[in-house]
């Protein structure tokens, strides 16, 4: 019964967190755009814009909630629901402290992955159910790019896992005491952010949504509220492909001075903000592009990865 | 002309009585509103390059929270009517605008969208003599182009508009 | 072998282009905060037409003469007159439908006693076509029943 209360008490909060949260970072983005491109970005909407991403929130809840015509009413209706769902269930095993997390499973890492990986379920949903070829084309690409970059995404945190010899994140964050990972594997850290920015669908990896062939791509029909549950599942997405990648290379919750969350926090924002300048650094790649390096070059190079992993690992321990 | 403050959510908006805060829904939803409004990324003919500029940096409408220049007609809050209206071009405009999700505006923008421009002349049969013959316009900016202060003064005329007390 | 320095290049060159952004990030942004901030216009800035302000009768300078109705490419002109009783025409109603113009200036050109010019507003936006038809003479009349003594 205890355990119940805490579980329903902590979904609570971790709701109310997203929601804030992506507010945020949707403000965050506009604001590191308008820097890079020289512009001021939002400026007069609450202090320095901060009640801007509201005001648009705000206004979606005001918006004309729209059923194309002849769309799968049902599957439209709940595919915005199915894409976020999943993130939520994410947040279950994320060690935001030493003791700050929820239920700390020893398969932590392998259930992120699992609610990950269901998520694109809804944005093919989306574009199925829109009765849009847009849509469609969009819902097959993403399709497509989730399914190639699972692996590298796999392949990389493997790595780690045979370094701290536990798929718990608690474990995997307590064997970086001294060292974060990502001293000792620089190139599973990359192949780890890049395959991330693709599975959230981010610039240069947005080609399930790419503006410039797609109009909006897999939520082209969707208007209002249900464009931002997409929105919003898109941002909390990065959020917690930031928390992944913090707790499996950076350390985690460990630093000097500041308590755990503190440091888990920072370490988030800071891959959040690296996954944003990215997006406006580099242009969009072409869809072939983007499976050829998946397949060509990702791939081969987390085996490679890998293989000199174990060998290292077994030098050691001889 | 006068162009009034710039809106802002001010502390105004929340009427307190017997120690409850009450929001005016309405006027916060008009606030909220007028203070995103998203436009439809398309451009007809030259006055569409002036409408870029004002996305660009130099002008930067996303201080407003106007910048979201969005593609698809089902996230678009306003529709700017930048340039010729040819007689093929007016019927994909009506269908733009039916798509948009209301509450909807549209601004038009030069003398092309407002009435024909320099186009207009007794036996033309090219071009739709404004905008304003298929689809309700809030606000109209003449030039051939304006300049994209114009612009930028029409949206916040266009606030004004939304955040008008309505009885 | 290439597939290797492909690999390579390609990171080297994400490296380098997010360096430069990095490096912008931290520049002067070069927007105009325009609403609170308002430059003033260029000398050659075409604005709306308008009559110039004699200097010595504090009067409009137009004479009637319909030069800049016939060469306006955008029929936007529309000019009323009347024979006076010195034999001369006097301007009666002189208006501009701004919806029309195409600001191409001819009429400053053709006009012989450079009665017109382009004026500096750009903040012209309206809420209905009939408030961007310019009458011309609205400003002298006002000036004219402001200077008039009144009728006792
Ligand atoms: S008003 Fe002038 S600048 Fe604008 S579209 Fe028409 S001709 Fe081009
Ligand atoms: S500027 Fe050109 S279009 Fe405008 S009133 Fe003069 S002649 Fe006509
Ligand atoms: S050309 Fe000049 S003087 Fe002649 S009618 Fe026009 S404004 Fe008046």
């Amino acid at each position: 019964m205890n355990e119940l209360f805490r579980i329903i008490l902590s979904l609570v909060i971790v709701i109310g967190f997203v929601l804030i949260n992506s507010l945020v970072l949707v403000w965050l983005e506009r604001k590191v755009s308008a820097r890079i491109q020289l512009r001021r970005g939002p400026l007069y909407v609450g202090w320095f814009g901060l009640l801007q991403t509201f005001a648009d929130a705000l206004k979606m809840l005001g918006k004309e909630l729209i059923f194309p015509k002849n769309c799968d009413k049902v599957l439209y209706f709940l595919a915005p629901i199915l894409s976020f769902a999943p993130v939520l269930g994410a947040f279950l095993v994320i060690p935001f402290g030493q003791h700050l997390v929820i239920q700390d499973l020893n398969i932590g890492l392998l259930l992120v992955f699992a609610f990950s990986g269901l998520s694109f379920i809804g944005i093919f949903m989306a574009g199925w159910a829109s009765n849009n070829k847009y849509s469609l084309l969009g819902g097959m690409r993403s399709v497509a790019q989730n399914i190639s970059y699972e692996i590298p995404l796999l392949l990389s945190s493997l790595n780690i896992v045979m370094m701290a010899k536990s798929f718990r994140l608690s474990d995997i964050v307590r064997a970086q005491a001294h060292v974060p990972f990502i001293l000792l594997q620089p190139l599973a850290f990359i192949i780890f952010i890049t395959s991330a920015l693709a599975e959230s669908n981010r610039t240069p990896f947005d080609i399930p949504e790419a503006e410039s062939e797609l109009v909006a791509g897999f939520h082209t029909e969707y208007s209002g509220l249900r464009f931002g549950i997409f929105f919003i599942s898109e941002y909390t997405y990065v959020f917690i492909s930031s928390c992944v990648a913090t707790a499996l290379f950076l350390g985690g919750s460990h630093g000097p001075f500041l308590s755990g969350w503190a440091w888990f926090l920072m370490k988030a924002y800071f891959v959040v903000f690296v996954v944003m300048w990215v997006r406006w650094t580099l242009p969009r790649l072409r869809s072939d592009q983007l499976i050829t390096f998946a397949w060509k070059v990702l791939i081969p190079l987390s085996l490679f990865n890998i293989i000199c992993t174990a060998l290292a690992l077994q030098l050691l321990k001889q | 002309m006068e162009i009034r403050e710039i809106q802002k959510v001010t502390p105004d908006d929340i009427q307190v009585s017997e120690g409850v805060a009450l929001f005016k829904l309405d006027q916060l939803l008009d606030k909220a509103r007028s203070n995103s409004l998203w436009p439809l990324t398309f451009g007809l003919t030259c006055c569409a390059i002036e409408m870029m500029a004002v996305g660009s940096p130099r002008y930067d409408i996303d201080r407003f929270g106007f910048g979201v220049f969005r593609a698809t007609p089902r996230q678009a809050d306003v529709m700017i009517v930048s340039g010729t209206i040819s007689r093929k071009m007016a019927p994909r405009i009506k269908t733009l605008y039916d798509q948009m999700p209301s509450p909807k505006w549209v601004i038009a923008m030069g003398g092309c969208a407002i009435a024909g421009g320099p186009f207009k002349y007794p036996g033309q049969y090219a071009i739709l003599e404004g905008i304003d013959k298929i689809i309700p316009v809030d606000v109209y900016i003449p030039g051939c182009p304006p300049r994209p202060e114009a612009l930028v003064s029409a949206l916040l005329k266009l606030q004004e508009k939304i955040t008008a007390k309505k009885d | 072998m290439s597939y290797i320095t492909n690999i390579f290049t390609g990171f080297w060159s994400v490296l380098a282009g997010m360096v430069v952004t990095l490096k912008y990030m931290f520049r002067k942004p070069v927007t105009e905060v325009y609403p609170r901030v308002k430059k003033p216009m260029f000398p050659r800035f075409k604005g709306p037409t308008s009559f110039v302000v004699d200097e010595k009768t504090g009067d409009h300078r137009c004479i009637s003469c319909e030069l800049c109705v016939k060469i306006c490419p955008s029929l936007c002109i529309t000019l009323e007159k009347e024979r006076g009783e010195d034999k001369k025409f006097h301007l009666k109603e002189y208006k501009v439908d701004y919806t029309l113009c195409s600001l191409c200036s001819l009429c400053i050109e053709v006009c012989p006693t450079d009665a017109l010019t382009h004026a500096k507003d750009y903040e012209i936006p309206a809420l209905s076509q009939s408030e961007m038809i310019n009458d011309f003479l609205k400003p002298f009349r006002e000036k004219q029943k402001t200077s008039q003594p009144v009728a006792p």
